[in-house]
């Protein structure tokens, strides 16, 4: 019998599912001031209606639940992964009402046409698959009613012509900040950032930052760098992203839009975030698509 | 209020190994459900079928043929994860909705096939309208929905609970022989003027307590079945069917082959245009 091809995009979140509550941090999840422009998007983009807002959230995202539940929308979550959508359950608010949920990928649900006021997801069209892309837009201009909104933040990566910095370059300025409980996950994001691209398919495979740090490593699962602080973030980040081999599709500004503009136009563009460094916010900016 | 229709399934969840086929589809069920979706969805390249409930033994039928697409919708997170456990083949092909049948947000048009189980009477009569109604909508206008039901049919008997009751207490009390005494005691001895009711079942066997293996029946079916479950089961066929053929014609009907055989049927019912 063939063997199953793994899918890098989607499987390894069921892993991570278990470790989100304990090391999962922005910038890979909404931080307050993310939070704080999600809801003025959602806000506006119902501001109009008379009746309940209805809602699909892509993923599973705990404070994009709480949210819209605080919001009191009719919320429906469509996730791949039933056991990421049971983990980040556990991290809602218990007192949430009952959302509807759906196991299915996201370029193709059964899902009603023109239902939806708003389509929400964090970060979630990185983990699209490019094959998937074109499809996974359809189906969100589909299921949106008309002049319906589609509210994501998304992972921007620097144009292809801009010079990236080496691992080195990196690490050295993450060794002397403040250290703070995100900054694991912003050295991640930034050395992902700048080393992490097979330019030849487009993707970014965390294999390649696994073995850019592979000289740190003492043992299975444990690094040591000379800088205490740059020791504990990559503890911190084998714990989270183990065994490593998670893929992403992320994609320059030009493409997202390239991918976006036959089904959304952009309505607005804010950057929030956490991050020490202004330009790591940048990266994850979020963006009020309305449909066309 | 309490939902005496819904709720009590995370129960059943637990214990719906231990039932044999009655309130489970039979092989010769699954076989006539399988005749009937090649049947209706011969030609199609990737049929879409939707299962009401979490049926085991349907879905591992449909999971069999890999060109079908199969959407499972149920309330029951904990029914959908238990009935999964049960299933000899892999669910990882399919779509789950959990959603309550009445409000589920679903394509209109969509799916080639809709499949149910007894679902008719996890319902309230009152309910039952919409739920057809929009079984109909989900449906591609040439689909077809198939339904194994339990009612009052023309030629149905009522069993005489007394030789029922002789009878099991003269066999080694297993937890099979337990369940089989349920669907007697619970669905074809009581009258039909009344829904059944698990407390009412239960009120039985107390009465048989004194019979040699009752009590230990008793404390078996105690341990498994939900107190206060209810069935929308009351009515003869010809009110009960109301609620299918205001949405739907009947196409086809077959015969049942497990111990409710003399209350089910299974149908294949077309939306009215």
């Amino acid at each position: 019998m063939p063997k199953k091809r793994k899918n890098y995009h989607a499987e390894p979140w069921k892993a991570f599912a278990a470790r989100w509550r304990e090391l999962y941090t922005a910038p890979g999840r909404p931080s307050k001031p993310d939070i704080a422009v999600y809801r003025r998007y959602i806000q506006s983009a119902c501001a109009r209606l008379k009746r309940k807002p209805r809602t699909l959230v892509l993923g599973a995202t705990p404070e994009l639940r709480d949210l819209l539940a605080q919001l009191k929308h009719d919320v429906t979550l469509a996730d791949i992964n039933m056991e990421m959508i049971l983990a980040m359950s556990e991290l809602i608010n218990p007192k949430n009402p009952p959302e509807t949920l759906v196991r299915a990928d996201w370029s193709q649900t059964p899902l009603r046409t023109g239902y939806f006021d708003v389509v929400v997801g964090d970060l979630v069209i990185p983990n699209v698959t490019p094959d998937r892309r074109r499809a996974f837009t359809k189906e969100m201009h589909r299921l949106l009613k008309p002049g319906g909104a589609f509210v994501t933040r998304v992972f921007i990566t620097p144009p292809l012509k801009e010079p990236r910095e080496n691992r080195d370059e990196v690490i050295e300025r993450y060794a002397h900040i403040p250290p703070g409980e995100t900054r694991s996950h912003e050295l991640f994001a930034d050395l992902f950032m700048n080393i992490a691209l097979d330019r030849r398919r487009m993707i970014f495979d965390i294999k390649k930052l696994r073995d850019v740090i592979n000289e740190f490593r003492i043992k299975d699962g444990v690094y040591r760098h000379p800088n205490k602080n740059i020791t504990q973030y990559l503890n911190k980040m084998w714990r989270m992203w183990q065994p490593m081999d998670k893929q992403w599709s992320a994609q320059t500004e030009a493409n997202y839009m390239r991918m976006l503009s036959p089904y959304f136009f952009v309505q607005e563009k804010a950057v929030a975030g956490v991050c020490y460094y202004e330009r790591m916010n940048r990266t994850f900016p979020l963006w009020y698509l309305e449909k066309r | 209020m309490k939902d005496t229709f819904t709720t009590p399934w995370k129960r059943i969840a637990q214990t719906w190994k231990a039932f044999g086929p009655g309130a489970r589809p039979s092989k010769g069920n699954i076989k006539t459900f399988e005749k009937w979706i090649l049947k209706y969805t011969r030609g199609k390249k990737s049929p879409r079928v939707l299962v009401m409930g979490a049926t085991p033994e349907i879905r591992d039928m449909l999971a069999r043929h890999r060109h079908v697409q199969v959407t499972i919708l149920d309330v029951n997170l904990e029914m959908m994860r238990a009935m999964t456990e049960l299933m000899r083949e892999s669910s990882e092909r399919e779509v789950w909705v959990r959603a309550d049948w009445l409000t589920a947000p679903l394509e209109h048009g969509y799916f080639d096939v809709v499949i149910g189980d007894y679902i008719k009477g996890n319902l309230p009569y009152a309910k039952q309208p919409a739920l057809y109604h929009n079984i109909a909508h989900w449906l591609k206008p040439n689909g077809v929905y198939m339904e194994r039901i339990y009612s009052w049919f023309p030629e149905l008997r009522i069993h005489d609970i007394g030789p029922v009751i002789a009878r099991f207490s003269k066999r080694k009390p297993a937890l099979r022989q337990a369940t089989n005494l349920w669907h007697y005691v619970m669905f074809l001895t009581q009258p039909g003027n009344k829904d059944p009711k698990t407390n009412t079942a239960f009120a039985v066997l107390d009465r048989y307590a004194s019979v040699p293996n009752m009590k230990t029946y008793r404390n078996m079916l105690y341990d498994l079945m939900p107190p206060g479950k209810s069935w929308a089961y009351h009515k003869p066929w010809k009110e009960d069917q109301k609620p299918v053929t205001a949405s739907f014609k009947i196409l086809e009907e077959a015969p049942d082959d497990t111990l409710l055989k003399d209350r089910t049927r299974l149908f294949v019912f077309r939306p009215k245009k």
